[in-house]
């Protein structure tokens, strides 16, 4: 079972895709601006009605099969098979703070999530469709990323009869999700253009190019910390890799518009830079309590600080597991609470604390 | 004697509900705060922001030969104004019982609303050998003597699709 506890916990997250399984291009990308990458497949079942208009029992039993058929994979013993209704309230919200299922699907009765060992790939069943293969990994490594679904996939599909046709591909419950079942994102860091006022000009130009463009940790355009998804709207009409050629190519040109911002600010405003780099680096070295909010903003701060060089302490992986574990649920994870009622000080103080020695550890004292 | 919802087992059930499906025969009695959990009555507020886009998308079109889409799914009973409420399909037999609607809408939403990707390989085989093909090698010559160029171009990609997938 996994730990979710510590930076150990996640360093299949951050391994470089190079070392994995699935080996394929860079990791992180240059400026560390690709902080994520995330490839989803959904496919259902011909023989069952579609999650939510699905009884009980019909539930119970394409979720078996769905298992049955990961067991029959070559290398079965890299999946766990999560029992949702086997865990707690806090490790369901664990997978949810961790990107691996939605909110609302940790609420859900009877379902189950299978996760490689290296939690790089995971099978959500019974979500909005009857499975959902999900890679995700540190950088950008989309291509890879696919490649492992896929062969996972064409594995799946001889013994899961898929719903699919000619014309429309795979049949899945959204119209918006028909053909490929493809939905490719990449979690961009773009303080800059955040820093300069640009970013309203980027997210007008990527939606332009018929790509959705959200924050990470907001539904809004405005985002914490400067993180940005950034995903395709069609799934149809496209072969897959030119869906995730697309997303790759305009990660690119953020990546690079980005850049350029930034050794801009460098050259006219560096001490406006230093200033925020520094400034957050003292405030999470020294602080006893850190909300949430401040935790997200301040570690944009320092990755943007590695990215330019001036801070050396510590790297980017690092940074990105950090924003996973400063997460509430984690932190009640590491108190050993489930109380909902838990001291919002308490979770604060340990949010400092976690940061404090993850930051000091690295430095030889 | 009342009956007891059999999801929570708690409340009385005042929602029942039988689903037949071919020969089989489901009943579920259900109190309605599970019936609400489950997503089995919908408030009107939680539906989603998808609703004016597809209804959008579907008022400009041309509504004659619409008689023929059916009012609801023959196997998992989905309604077709749910379906356009929603943008979310019941069953892979939802997409035959409201294909034209799926039609326009994917005509719309994507510039070319034909699957290029992969499909599962016997999937894909069998089409191939399929008389299906030569229906509709038939069915596009019918359609470039007509000049109906639309409908050809549909048909072409299909065709196309069917030779060339995997």
């Amino acid at each position: 079972m996994f730990d979710f506890t510590g930076l150990s916990d996640m360093k299949g997250w951050m391994r470089a895709p190079a070392e994995g399984p699935g080996a394929g291009v860079s990791t992180e990308s240059p400026g560390g601006i690709v902080i994520s990458s995330r490839v989803r497949l959904s496919r259902n079942l011909a023989a069952y009605p579609f999650p939510g208009r699905c009884m009980a029992e019909l539930e119970r039993e394409y979720r078996d099969r769905i298992v049955a058929a990961f067991r029959r994979l070559p290398n079965p013993e890299d999946f766990a098979i999560l029992y949702l209704d086997s865990l707690s309230a806090l490790e369901r919200r664990i997978l949810f703070e961790r990107n691996i299922i939605s909110q609302g699907y940790s609420l859900e009765k009877q379902r189950a999530v299978v996760l490689s060992s290296d939690e790089t790939v995971a099978g959500i069943i019974g979500e909005d469709d009857h499975l959902r293969l999900v890679g995700m990994r540190s950088g950008a490594c989309l291509e890879s990323l696919h490649g492992r679904l896929e062969a996972i996939d064409s594995r799946l599909e001889e013994t899961l009869p898929f719903a699919v046709s000619a014309e429309w591909g795979y049949l899945n419950t959204a119209i918006t999700n028909l053909g490929t079942g493809l939905k490719a994102s990449m979690m961009l860091h773009l303080p800059a253009l955040g820093m300069s006022g640009l970013i309203k000009r980027a997210v007008k130009a990527s939606a332009q190019l018929g790509l959705s463009i959200r924050g990470f940790f907001s539904e809004s355009m405005e985002s914490l910390g400067d993180m940005y998804i950034i995903a395709n709207e069609v799934t149809i009409g496209l072969a897959e890799r030119e869906i995730i050629g697309n997303l790759g190519r305009i990660a690119v040109q953020l990546a690079g518009y980005e850049n350029r911002t930034r050794e801009e600010l460098m050259d006219k405003r560096r001490v406006d830079i230093e200033d925020r780099v520094f400034r957050a680096w003292g405030m999470l070295i020294w602080c006893r309590y850190l909300t949430h909010r401040e935790a997200i903003e301040s570690l944009s701060a320092l990755r943007l600080g590695v990215a330019l060089g001036l801070l050396t302490a510590i790297d980017a992986p690092t940074i990105t597991a950090l924003l996973f574990l400063s997460q509430k649920s984690h932190i009640q994870r590491v108190l050993q609470t489930q109380s909902e009622a838990v001291d919002g000080k308490l979770i604060d103080y340990t949010r400092a604390k976690i940061i404090r020695e993850a930051l000091t550890q690295g430095r030889g004292g | 004697m009342t009956m007891k919802c059999e999801i929570c087992g708690m409340k009385d059930a005042v929602i029942h509900i039988r689903q037949i499906q071919k020969d089989l025969v489901h009943e579920l009695h259900i109190c309605e705060e599970c019936a609400q959990e489950k997503g089995l009555i919908r408030e009107e507020e939680s539906e989603l922001p998808i609703a004016n886009l597809l209804s959008g998308l579907l008022e400009g079109r041309d509504m004659t030969g619409a008689s023929d889409v059916k009012e609801a799914c023959p196997r998992c009973g989905m309604k077709a104004s749910d379906f356009r409420k929603q943008g979310k399909l019941g069953c892979s037999e939802c997409f035959l019982a409201f294909e034209k609607d799926v039609r326009a809408i994917v005509s719309q939403m994507a510039a070319r609303p034909h699957h290029a990707g992969r499909l599962p390989r016997s999937f894909a085989e069998q089409a191939k050998a399929s008389p299906e093909n030569d229906g509709l090698r038939e069915a596009l010559r019918d359609a470039v003597e007509r000049e109906d160029y639309e409908e050809a171009a549909r048909l072409r990609d299909r065709i196309r699709e069917m030779d060339n997938d995997v």
